[in-house]
């Protein structure tokens, strides 16, 4: 195991597509456009490209009673400046996305084949540059991120023809399908969209397991991407706390993956 | 058989990926789009999509064309998500110079040719027994839509 948790599932040949980290924070008055050119400096080196893109509305979780199992909808305020800056690497392989009310660093497949870096070198790139982003808005007299949520998410893309061949053998890969019965009315799925929600413990949050068909851009091939979202608030603003929130809701993910997902594919998946 | 997501408006994606219910979900670098509501011939006009377009890189035609361009392929994406008809095959799909795609069906002697242009325009023209029927229309809305493949399907 190669992670700060020697409990945890691992696999050496995980079907993570892409994961990210995301810190939320209060808009930060006076932040501006400027800001994104003012920063660029300091990671330049390490992220040379970037791209401007629409920003990513605000998602907080609602712990409280009466809750519907439903994340945002409806009228969502995105705040000033309308802008999300992209600052990649030299692989394209990694990102730093920063909003007026974000910071966001994710590790995506480009060609396909990239090994998966796996959670310490991600959350170890995460810390550095978020404390650097801190120490930048404290030096341009912005003040400290008031962070009010943390999300972890894997992506993965689980191919056809690989321990299963379609919807009818579905409880091959998920533990949660039972295989259809033998007297069985229905014909078998021609395609099925599953979406659960877990509250994690102690209230700390959510996790958002989805399930559905995908189309994947870099090679138009049809998969079955389970996403796995945790979202919370942590105890504080600071990096302790945001951090300590981020492994325990990298933990749900983790653990939440391995009970959601069959034994036979993580055996074929490499589960150590 | 008409397909029961038909709507009144086309919504148009300007960035980001489409989820489960097609709201963008843009915190995702890759983009993937998610098609269990869709039918056999909207996945198949999707997957020709996205390899026609993360297959072509600037001056494709050696006449300096513009690789197509995010908007484009976002635009033709959601245009066939909002067709309302699941008896249909899946379009030819090709590329046009300055960045654009071209979707093509045929049904007996017809056909309906769109075009998704990087200007943000989205054009349709009826061709009938291999001519033109029109100069063509600009589509603003789901009922345009509705319209052009009314016709495409009665013939």
């Amino acid at each position: 195991m190669r992670t700060g948790n020697n409990t945890l599932p691992d696999y050496t040949d995980p079907p993570v597509d892409e994961t990210y980290a995301s810190i939320q924070f209060a808009p930060i008055p006076g932040f501006g456009i400027p800001h994104f050119g003012l920063f660029w400096p300091e990671i330049r080196k390490d992220f040379p490209n970037f791209q401007v893109q629409a920003p990513v509305p605000s998602a907080t979780e609602q712990l409280e009673a009466g809750f519907r199992n439903a994340p945002s909808f409806g009228i969502q305020l995105v705040s000033s400046p309308d802008v999300r800056c992209w600052f990649l690497d030299k692989t394209q392989n990694r990102l730093i996305q920063i909003q007026n009310d974000r910071f966001i660093h994710n590790w995506r497949r480009i060609k396909g084949d990239e090994p998966y870096p796996h959670y310490p070198a991600l959350r170890e790139t995460l810390e550095k540059e978020w404390r650097r982003f801190c120490d930048f808005l404290t030096r341009e007299k912005l003040g400290a991120p008031q962070v009010n949520q943390c999300e972890v998410t894997y992506i993965n893309h689980i191919e056809y023809d690989k321990g299963w061949k379609e919807y009818s053998e579905l409880s091959k890969v998920i533990t949660a399908w039972a295989p259809p019965a033998e007297s069985s009315f229905l014909p078998p799925p021609e395609r099925v969209n599953m979406e659960v929600h877990y509250r994690i413990r102690d209230n700390l949050g959510r996790l958002h397991v989805s399930l559905t068909p995908a189309i994947r851009a870099r090679d138009g091939k049809e998969v079955l991407q389970l996403m796995l979202l945790a979202r919370g608030a942590p105890a504080s603003s600071s990096v302790e706390d945001v951090f300590r929130w981020l492994d325990v809701g990298r933990e749900w993910v983790v653990r939440g993956f391995a009970d959601f997902t069959t034994q036979a594919m993580q055996k074929m998946w490499g589960r150590i | 058989m008409r397909n029961s997501g038909a709507v009144n408006q086309v919504a148009i994606a300007t960035s980001g990926m489409w989820t489960l219910d097609g709201r963008s979900d843009a915190v995702a670098g890759n983009t993937s789009i998610r098609v269990g509501r869709m039918n056999q011939w909207q996945r198949e006009a999707v997957a020709k999509v996205l390899r026609l377009a993360y297959s072509l890189r600037q001056n494709w035609d050696s006449y300096g064309s513009a690789p197509i361009r995010p908007w484009v392929v976002n635009a033709a994406i959601e245009l066939i998500r909002e067709v309302p008809f699941d008896n249909l095959s899946a379009p030819s799909v090709v590329p046009v110079s300055g960045g654009g795609i071209q979707l093509e069906w045929s049904e007996g002697n017809r056909d309906l040719e769109i075009e998704v242009r990087p200007d943000r325009s989205i054009e349709g023209l009826k061709v009938l027994a291999g001519m033109p029927v029109d100069d063509g229309q600009e589509l603003t809305s789901g009922a345009d839509i509705e319209q052009l493949f009314s016709w495409l399907i009665a013939g």
